[in-house]
């Protein structure tokens, strides 16, 4: 110890201070306890998002025990303090917010739809809450030609979402299956679900940049598997290359920015979004996540999403084909190649004056947009689904056109002309062999 | 209140998602947080202010502390020194907290009936040479000097070498002392 520290440390010596107030430790105590996490005092049902308030005890117990694996997973592999942030943090911090809004900005060359290299512009704002178990979305889209705008509300308690188009006064209804309420609550492409989603792959940690004027720390990461969890605009299948960054700003460990991009391996299909503006705990007026429908607005469709018949529903996709296009089948089964190929021939098909196409084509047009989903599904699930439309059409009735399977030893096959035939596997390798 | 090393791993675990554990673990704690507060600010409305932000940042951030009891002391001494320096940080916060000191000072030395005089006055003259270093410096001398802790410890604490640490005190208490002589010698020639 020097003279300097010896002064000092004589200095202080005795030197009184005030001592703890006891009244003041016990209000701390109570302001401390009624802020006590919620969450916090059930641990296992913390990720389940939105679902968490509104499911029952039968699918409680299911998340639960996938919770349980995701804080595994977590513990284990996460808690990487190197980079300066705690990614298993931001996670559990993303699931304490109640509420927030941010924007997103798509950018999507040679959407289905348009002349080939035409960019379309999307911006989305988001707007969610968790204490009221709902999300709205303000879309505006800008295909060649004008813009469209649309509200759509993910009403959680009624299991349904809406969608209304004021431009058109019209609106649809798609009822929403608890078994799909809760796949679009782990797929809905909010930051939580895509941070998780980050972190259960290989991503490279690129450190502290300055991004939007904030001190931030970000990771990236390369899979096109990230693409289901991205939303319903860039899941489906479309892209085999998918990469995205996120940046959470240092210091309230909060995603400020997330960018993604995509592209198809032919490069048809490419797609650039940024999600940003975010806002958390924000008060939301309860008013704004409700849909106005003024009665003069017409209703165009009512439609259900299930889960759990994804195969019978792509057959009733591809009888479109018989039914619209000649018998002549989409090369895959990703929502762009599918649109791609049935655009045109709707268009040519319902030309501007012509009568409007009926509430269930509507119906049946609508479950375009999850088609990729649906056979992602199908893999995901292990039912080794396999589709052979580059080279079977309808008039190869006893071609094998789509397959899955329906239990160990079953496939179900679905023909050229759409008649299907349950086989064993045996039957199977010989029909694929034919 | 004392418990095992093992115990208080324990407590740090439940105290995540059991409340009682939580209370259990603050009120361990609250008044170490109390005291390094008040010997940084000298104020004790103000270090009931800092603690309660402390204990907040605590509850958040409990789930990512996976140490030891002596590193949970460091820890929680580090979130209350940020807290601290933020405090002390605004500038406006700190000129406000000069003036307080110069205006009330007198005061206080007047209303002392049961205190040393001669001890106070020194208090007083501390608040001012410590408020007007840099945080970084004060943050070393309370360290050293009142909660007693190694060079090692103020490292790990700060997440600094203890070189870097070493430096710091160096200046630090070179500084101080410069600032108490220069006090001690203001007041002598105003008496």
């Amino acid at each position: 110890m020097n003279d300097n520290e010896k002064y000092i440390e004589e200095y202080v010596k005795d030197i009184p201070f005030d001592a703890p107030d006891s009244k003041h430790r016990d209000e701390l105590k109570k302001e401390l306890l009624n802020a006590f996490p919620k969450h916090r005092l059930q641990p296992t049902v913390r990720t389940v998002g939105v679902w968490r308030t509104i499911m029952n005890s039968r699918t409680s117990k299911l998340a639960a025990a996938a919770a349980i694996i995701l804080a595994v997973f977590l513990a284990l592999n996460f808690f990487d303090k190197t980079s300066g942030i705690v990614w298993a943090e931001v996670v559990k911090r993303l699931e304490d917010i109640k509420t927030g809004t941010y924007k997103i900005a798509t950018d999507i060359k040679g959407m289905p739809g348009t002349a080939e290299g035409y960019t379309t512009h999307i911006t989305q704002d988001v707007m969610l809450s968790y204490e009221q178990g709902a999300v709205r979305i303000d879309s505006s889209l800008q295909p060649p030609g004008g813009t469209r705008k649309s509200h759509t509300y993910i009403l959680f308690e009624d299991s349904l979402m809406i969608t209304v188009m004021p431009a058109q006064k019209k609106y649809l209804e798609v009822k929403i299956s608890d078994e799909q309420m809760k796949k679009m609550d782990d797929e809905n492409g909010d930051p939580a679900t895509i941070l998780k989603a980050m972190l259960e792959h290989e991503y490279t940690d690129l450190g502290r940049r300055t991004i939007d004027g904030v001190a931030a720390w970000g990771i990236e990461v390369s899979n096109p598997k990230l693409g289901r969890n991205m939303g319903p605009l860039i899941s489906g299948g479309t892209f085999d290359e998918i990469t995205v960054q996120l940046w959470v700003d240092e210091k309230r460990e909060l995603p400020i920015k997330i960018n993604a991009t995509g592209s198809s391996k032919d490069g048809r299909v490419s797609m650039e979004t940024v999600y940003d503006s975010f806002q958390w705990d924000i008060k939301i007026e309860p008013a704004m996540l409700k849909p106005e429908i003024p009665d003069d607005y017409e209703l165009i469709t009512q439609g259900k999403w299930e889960t759990g018949n994804e195969g019978a529903e792509i057959i009733e996709i591809l009888r479109m084909f018989v039914e619209y296009a000649d018998g002549k089948y989409p090369a895959s089964l990703k929502t762009a190649t599918v649109t791609q190929a049935l655009v045109p021939v709707f268009k040519k098909k319902f030309p501007p004056g012509s009568p409007k196409p009926s509430k269930e084509l509507i119906a049946r047009l609508i479950k375009i947009d999850r088609v990729g989903m649906m056979y992602t599904t199908l893999e995901k699930d292990g039912k080794d689904p396999a589709y052979y439309g580059d080279k079977v059409s309808a008039e190869e009735a006893d071609a094998v056109l789509f397959r899955w399977k329906i239990d160990d030893n079953t496939y179900r096959v679905v023909f050229g002309d759409l008649k299907t035939e349950d086989v064993s596997v045996e039957k199977l390798a010989e029909l694929e062999n034919k | 209140m004392t418990v095992s090393e093992s115990e208080h791993v324990g407590l740090v675990q439940r105290a995540c998602s059991d409340p009682d554990a939580f209370a259990r673990l603050y009120l361990m704690h609250y008044d170490n947080v109390f005291r390094y507060c008040v010997r940084r600010l000298f104020d004790s409305h103000s270090a009931e202010d800092v603690t309660s932000t402390v204990f907040f940042k605590v509850m958040h951030n409990l789930g990512s502390f996976d140490g030891t009891a002596i590193d949970f002391r460091s820890w929680l001494l580090r979130i209350a020194t940020n807290a601290v320096n933020d405090h002390l940080r605004d500038a406006r916060r700190r000129t406000e907290a000069m003036k307080k000191i110069v205006k009330n000072g007198r005061a206080e030395f007047d209303m002392a009936i049961d205190c040393d005089a001669e001890l106070l006055e020194r208090k007083i003259m501390l608040k001012q040479a410590l408020l007007s270093l840099k945080p970084k410096y004060q943050t070393v001398i309370t360290l050293r000097f009142f909660e007693n802790m190694r060079l090692t410890e103020i490292a790990a604490c700060l997440g600094k070498k203890p070189s870097t640490v070493r430096s710091l005190l160096s200046r630090a208490t070179a500084k101080l002392r410069k600032k108490l002589n220069a006090a001690a010698g203001g007041r002598g020639a105003r008496q």
